[in-house]
């Protein structure tokens, strides 16, 4: 029936960053055909309350690559299992299952890229635009010895936010790490940043 | 008399516009109808109870809105609505709305923004949006009485340098100082409820210029 | 994130995510004919209950829910079959924290809950279970607020 004629893919795994999730296998070559390929998937609930079923992924069903998005398939912080399987014209392979169920709090979190400016004594980040499940932990202080850090919960990137009115004369740092709240963890934080505002004389 | 029902065409788009729980019923006419003197009557329904009720202001009206709020006053309820057009003796079959639920749908209105200036920098005061009320005399409901996590987004443009910042606050006093002189600041201030997406109402911008330069005033580099 | 304060039980959950998940779906969902009828009424919302019964009431109704009715849904839409999967999955996590309460005795299931729960199971039951499934999905935007209010 053609089943197994075609070679199952091999080597499924996925890479996650950032809550970007892509599951890559190593291609299926059958010389000058196209293959296409199918994916789906299983969270939690599928596996323990109706383990027959599997959903197709949003993107790769069908697909050529031999990588798929799953970003918008993992929606939970669950466990996924993720199946994968050839096709080339009525010619399909038996379907290759990831080794482990995925879980997005695996994601490897990366400090945020940010934009550190001032608009005469105002300070104002903006951050990267990591999408709805970041928010960021922006901490900010003066440099001088014995100085408070401050700190200041920011929900999305991609704004100019105001972060503080500087002094004169102080150099004003500000360093950043992101949050997700779906996964409950949080990135390093980014390097620091500093600005000055220079000025003569304070008002009177 | 009753009418023919489906004789006519029905009202189209049947939907609620809402804001701060002010639910009115809007519709579009019936396709095909133009320069047909048509009228329409309302009826809403509370979900869960038993029967349709007849809004008695909205019976054979030829507006294509009906103000029901009154009626869907009870946020935590949800709510259907229908209406149906009528001319002559034929009248259309009901046009209804889907399930309106007040709480999570409502738009959330600007707050008021008093915005004052000493010369060198800016105070804005922010006054939350009040939930519609039938009567003025009746005492008035804040929407952060409503939503606890009501928050504001505070949008500051400094017309010189041309550089737009902003600001997420809950507390509604803020105060922005040792800004640019003889500079024009322009701020807009949107509320909003974390949550389900929700339509949002800019405030109306206002903007206040700082002082000209003074004889000892920081020079800005 | 949400903290959800049930009694002595205190979990948090990503409400605002599902929220936004079941938005999605909500419009592309077959019509709930029955209005006359409400499974979850305002009679007996969650967050009247007394705090300690809290925390057993949510865990009973999302087990409904977990249960009979994201498992009983049907459509043809893969898409709505993902936002499902994913409100599913989401109720699941949530369902497993409420489960360690209950492990730690934080969890009681006092005489309050247990008849508001048997009320809301006899409306789910005055229906078919097609239809059930199709107007407990319908009331979810009810519940997640419920839930919402429990701060």
């Amino acid at each position: 029936d053609g089943v197994a004629a075609l070679p199952a893919p091999q080597n499924l795994s996925v890479q996650s960053t950032n809550m970007k999730h892509v599951l890559t296998w190593s291609p299926v070559v059958v010389p000058e055909e196209i293959i296409h390929y199918s994916v789906e998937y299983q969270g939690e609930y599928e596996s323990l309350y109706m383990s027959h079923i599997w959903i197709p992924s949003s993107w790769c069903s069908p697909t050529q690559g031999p990588e798929c998005d799953i970003t918008d398939d993992i929606t939970a912080t669950v466990p996924y299992s993720l199946r994968v399987r050839a096709t080339l014209d009525s010619l399909t392979s038996a379907w290759s299952t990831l080794k482990h169920p995925f879980n997005r709090n695996s994601t490897v979190l990366t400090p945020p890229g940010m934009e550190i400016t001032k608009d005469g004594f105002h300070l104002i980040i903006k951050l990267e635009d990591l999408g709805p499940q970041f928010e960021f932990f922006v901490a900010y202080w003066k440099r001088e010895p014995g100085a408070k850090e401050h700190v200041k919960m920011v929900r999305r990137g991609g704004i100019p936010v105001h972060l503080e009115t500087m002094e004169p004369g102080a150099a004003h740092c500000v360093k950043v790490r992101t949050f997700v709240k779906a996964i409950r963890r949080h990135s390093a934080f980014s390097q620091t940043e500093c600005v000055k505002v220079q000025g003569e004389t304070l008002p009177l | 008399v009753p009418c023919v029902s489906g004789g006519l065409p029905k009202p189209t788009n049947i939907t609620f516009l809402s804001i701060n729980m002010k639910n009115i019923l809007q519709w579009n006419p019936p396709q095909g109808l133009q320069g047909v003197e048509v009228t329409y009557s309302v009826q809403y329904f509370i979900y869960g109870q038993k029967k349709w009720l007849n809004k008695s202001e909205c019976r054979n009206i030829s507006r294509t809105y009906c103000d029901l709020s009154a009626e869907t006053s009870d946020y935590e309820r949800q709510y259907y609505a229908k209406a149906k057009a009528i001319w002559g003796t034929n009248c259309s079959k009901w046009a209804e709305t889907g399930r309106f639920y007040p709480f999570l749908e409502t738009q959330i209105g600007p707050p008021e923004v008093a915005l004052t200036t000493d010369g060198k920098s800016i105070s804005i005061v922010l006054t939350a949006p009040k939930k519609w009320k039938k009567n003025p005399e009746e005492s008035s409901i804040s929407l952060e009485q409503i939503y606890s996590n009501l928050k504001y987004n505070v949008s500051v443009h400094n017309t010189k340098s041309n550089r737009t910042w902003s600001q997420c606050v809950t507390n509604r006093t803020l105060v922005f100082s040792w800004l640019e002189p003889d500079t024009l600041y322009c701020v807009l201030v949107e509320s909003f409820v974390p949550g389900p997406p929700r339509l949002a109402q800019p405030s109306e911008k206002q903007c206040v210029s700082t002082l000209k330069d003074q004889a000892s005033t920081l020079k800005v580099k | 994130l949400k903290t959800l304060h049930l009694g002595s039980c205190m979990i948090t959950s990503s409400l605002q995510a599902i929220q936004s998940g079941f938005s999605e779906i909500q419009d592309r969902q077959p019509k709930d004919e029955i209005i006359d009828l409400r499974i979850l009424r305002k009679t007996q919302p969650l967050q009247d209950t007394k705090p300690a019964g809290q925390c057993c009431l949510l865990h009973h109704v999302l087990r409904l829910y977990l249960d009979r009715v994201f498992k009983n849904y049907q459509t043809p839409d893969h898409r709505i079959l993902q936002k499902i999967s994913g409100l599913a999955n989401s109720f699941l996590t949530i369902k497993k924290d409420l489960w360690l309460c209950h492990v730690h005795m934080a969890c009681p299931c006092g005489e309050e809950a247990m008849e508001k729960y048997s009320q809301l199971m006899s409306h789910f039951k005055e229906l078919q279970p097609p239809a059930a499934v199709v107007k407990a999905l319908g009331e979810l935007d009810i519940l997640l607020s419920w839930m919402e209010e429990m701060d």
